[in-house]
């Protein structure tokens, strides 16, 4: 709002009105987040709402139960012989006879409450929020003020988390990841649950284009709801969702249509190839049924409990817990044959005076690192919805993240070494705003093969390659240079003598795949353009036998895509292939909407030159710059998969 | 300078001023002069005979370990800067640096959140200035150091218009 503030500085109620009717306008979108105090304008109007009135309380934490209740039983003997005296009737003969420090007493006690009660109640009137075409406004603070805003069109991703006494009261609490900046944009605390859900799916809605971004205040719904004729069936495929909603569902339907087409990666293209050419609005009313595929959840994993016990407990706090004890083991064993002559007493005194203190604390590690991974995995869910994949869980504290597909910058699919014989893997990804947080960029904490595919195909663009399976599970569990893949080259088995046959990489016309890890397997896997930039190092040995290390470089998560000691021929192919395609790649994916219709039309459009120009569409292909000159590509027996075959293929028709 | 293994094929890297040099040879024996102090002191400390106990061999190891090192590390400067080297194609820029430990990289344009120059008062004093291109990754570290002023203002409207027309989210 300081726009508007700015706008109406010697003006004052009339200007604040003024403000609320051209709340809609054009918004100044770059406003520095800090408002300066003191000047004459109002820090907020009757735009902003208020959360929930026990959000102190509830963001207090156990902190609103623990302080009190340790300062109840701290000194809980005076409190006995308070009672005590209460009870003989002594403190009434003292209160008789002499009122004076009872009256202190209890005024002070008074005071203290009323304090703690009015600071509770003035940081809850101070907190406000405003959610506009275009961003998500947070002020909070009584004496230092802050304003936080957030892009609704750069929106990453939105976290509900209810902490315990949060889901005690049924309240819940929304934050917004947005590209621009450190850690969490804007954080609303808290809302009624239900309130919570429903903006965040009115949010995600606006981040992803699909409806007009337009905040339900303005009451312009009214002259969107005309401009289509089929609000009814479409409507009801927004259960769950805001007025405004239904106001566009007219407008809507090439969006809902697009829901369809973006997240069809496992749809038959048919389908996609309908929705694509009902982009034009008016082209024809969606079928009812459409809407009812685009918006319907599927549920995509599941962790049973069991599997996830089974899971913590062969981890890698097991291999850590194994590693100490044996090294304790062999130090034991070694200190009892060296010195057999001093006697036992003494290694009894070691072992305790020693051991014990050292344990001790490691032990308590190792149970809140099993307890975190627990209760982090605890009650894991992960849905397909149309917005993004929702993902729940939780023990105490619950947290329903959404993801959309087209914000996941980077994935990867981990297996630590002692998961092999289950079969299980693990997978992160690297959302922006996330951060480096292991917890919250947890898309599965452990699952089969099944479920990984299935989460992988959801939030991950189609490998287009005629085998996607095959291809996937040697990224995963393969080695060798079949598939595809590349590996270290014998001539530098020195520096990877263990990993040289599984470190490699593979390209596909969406993505480029890393594979690395002997013992413990990883499956690193970045749309192209996802990458941020990339640099290829070497160092002078490597340079002896011709290898380099290449690194893609993605925004701040929870692993970096780094492949050591590749063929110099081959990376050096890679870098140029990238810099090439990944631009091409971009140009056809740049949107933050990513379903709005404007955008995916000038994709199309984009899309149909590439086919009309095949040599345009070669930035689809690993380096081709070879083949025209009819020279024997060195590498190109390395990736059968990139031949020209896929040339009529867009990198992102899917 | 010839071009290495690394470098990709067919690009002709423009260097960074030579003025550079001349910063980097005052920055480098500034930094010299200070460590060898540092490392002095306990020694002159020695000599005057406020404390004694310093083995000779260490008196002598540790200043001649850090002066050898130091004139190495000198006379290593104008090959250092001579290595580093930055090119425009069409979709990126490519920054390479490293004479031992070699670095290419490529930032694509459309992926320039904001280009950064930094001038101190040497670098003023001589005309330059350090231009750095940040994306949204931090380990792009893409940073042409010792740039003319010039050419790093240059750069910049360059690199912003070309960002522009490429411009993307993330």
């Amino acid at each position: 709002m300081e726009d508007h503030a700015a706008g109406n500085q010697p003006g004052t109620q009339a200007g604040n009105q003024a403000a609320e009717g051209r709340a809609t306008g054009a918004h100044a979108p770059d406003q520095a987040a800090g408002e300066p105090k003191g000047t004459s304008e109002r820090w907020f109007d009757a735009s902003w709402t208020k959360v929930h009135p026990l959000s102190p309380i509830v963001r207090g934490g156990l902190a609103v139960i623990a302080i009190p209740g340790i300062f109840l039983s701290y000194n809980w003997q005076s409190w006995m012989d308070a009672w005590e005296a209460f009870r003989s009737g002594e403190i009434q003969r003292n209160l008789e006879s002499n009122p004076t420090p009872f009256l202190f007493g209890a005024g002070g006690v008074l005071l203290v409450i009323a304090v703690i009660f009015s600071s509770f109640v003035l940081s809850w009137w101070f907190t406000r929020y405003k959610i506009t075409s275009e961003h998500v406004m947070v002020k909070s603070g009584i004496f230092v003020r802050q304003h936080r805003q957030a892009r609704i069109d750069r929106v990453q991703a939105v976290d509900l988390r209810q902490p315990l006494l949060a889901r005690l009261t049924g309240l819940a609490e929304l934050k917004f990841e947005v590209a621009e900046g450190d850690g969490t944009a804007a954080t609303l605390a808290f809302l009624k649950k239900s309130q919570a859900e429903e903006l965040r799916s009115e949010i995600m809605d606006r981040a992803s284009g699909r409806d007009a971004p337009l905040t339900a205040a303005e009451g312009l719904g009214a002259t969107h709801g005309d401009a289509g004729p089929g609000p009814a069936g479409p409507g009801e495929a927004y259960a769950g969702h805001t007025d405004p909603g239904h106001a566009y569902a007219g407008h809507t339907d090439p969006g809902q249509a697009y829901a369809g087409y973006a997240y069809a990666g496992q749809a038959d293209p048919a389908r996609s190839h309908d929705s694509s050419s009902a982009q034009h609005p008016h082209a024809g009313g969606p079928t009812p049924e459409s809407h009812h595929i685009a918006r319907q959840d599927r549920l995509i994993a599941k962790v049973p409990t069991g599997r996830l016990i089974g899971s913590v407990l062969s981890g890698w706090g097991t291999v850590f817990v194994l590693v100490i004890l044996i090294t304790a083991m062999v130090s034991i064993g070694i200190g009892l044959a060296v010195g057999s002559d001093a006697d036992s007493v003494s290694i009894w005194a070691v072992l305790t005076g020693v051991g014990l203190p050292a344990v001790i604390p490691m032990g308590i590690a190792a149970v809140t690192i099993y307890y975190q991974q627990f209760s982090s995995g605890f009650g894991f869910t992960s849905t397909a919805t149309s917005s993004g994949l929702r993902v729940r869980y939780g023990l105490l504290e619950t947290t329903n993240q959404t993801i959309p597909p087209g914000r996941v910058q980077a994935l990867q699919i981990q297996q630590p070494v002692l998961w092999r014989p289950f079969k299980w893997f693990r997978i992160v990804v690297t959302v922006a705003g996330y951060g480096i947080g292991e917890k919250r960029s947890v898309l599965l904490p452990v699952g089969r093969l099944e479920d990984v595919m299935a989460t992988a195909a959801e939030m991950f663009p189609d490998l287009q390659v005629e085998n996607p399976e095959e291809v996937f599970t040697a990224g995963l569990t393969g080695t060798g240079t079949e598939l595809g893949y590349t590996e270290v080259p014998r001539r530098a088995r020195f520096f990877d003598p263990i990993v040289r046959r599984r470190r490699g990489f593979r390209t596909t016309p969406t993505a480029l795949m890393f594979r690395d890890g002997r013992a413990s397997r990883q499956l690193t896997m970045v749309p192209h353009e996802r990458i941020q930039s990339l640099s290829l190092t070497q160092g002078p040995l490597q340079r002896r036998r011709s290898i380099a290390d290449i690194f893609i470089h993605s925004p701040a998560g929870p692993f970096a895509a780094k492949l050591k000691n590749q063929d110099l021929d081959a990376v050096k192919d890679l870098f140029e292939y990238e810099s090439d395609h990944a631009a091409q790649a971009r140009r056809y994916s740049d949107r933050n909407q990513w379903m709005r219709p404007e955008e995916l039309r000038e994709f199309e459009r984009k899309a149909a030159e590439a086919l009309a120009a095949p040599e345009a569409a070669a930035a689809g292909e690993f380096p081709v710059r070879a083949a025209p000159t009819g020279l024997p590509h060195p590498h190109a027996a390395v990736h059968p998969a990139d031949l020209p075959t896929h040339q009529e293929q867009d990198p992102r028709d899917r | 300078m010839p071009a290495e293994p690394i470098d990709p094929t067919g690009v002709t890297w423009t260097r960074v001023d030579e003025r550079y040099i001349t910063v980097k040879y005052i920055t480098g024996i500034l930094g010299w002069v200070i460590t060898l102090a540092v490392i002095a002191t306990p020694i002159v400390l020695d000599a005057i005979g406020v404390f004694s106990g310093i083995p000779l061999w260490i008196k002598i190891l540790v200043p001649g370990v850090v002066l050898i090192w130091a004139a190495v590390d000198l006379w290593l400067i104008p090959r250092r800067i001579r290595a580093i080297g930055y090119h425009e194609r069409a979709d990126d820029l490519l920054i390479r640096r490293g004479i031992l430990f070699q670095r290419v990289v490529a930032v694509p344009y459309g992926r320039l959140q904001y280009v950064d120059i930094e001038a101190g008062p040497l670098m003023r004093r001589y005309g330059l200035c350090t231009v750095q291109l940040k994306t949204a990754a931090a380990a792009t570290d893409a940073v042409i150091p010792g740039a003319s002023r010039e050419e790093g203002a240059r750069l910049r409207e360059e690199l912003s218009v070309r960002g522009q027309a490429r411009l993307a989210g993330l």
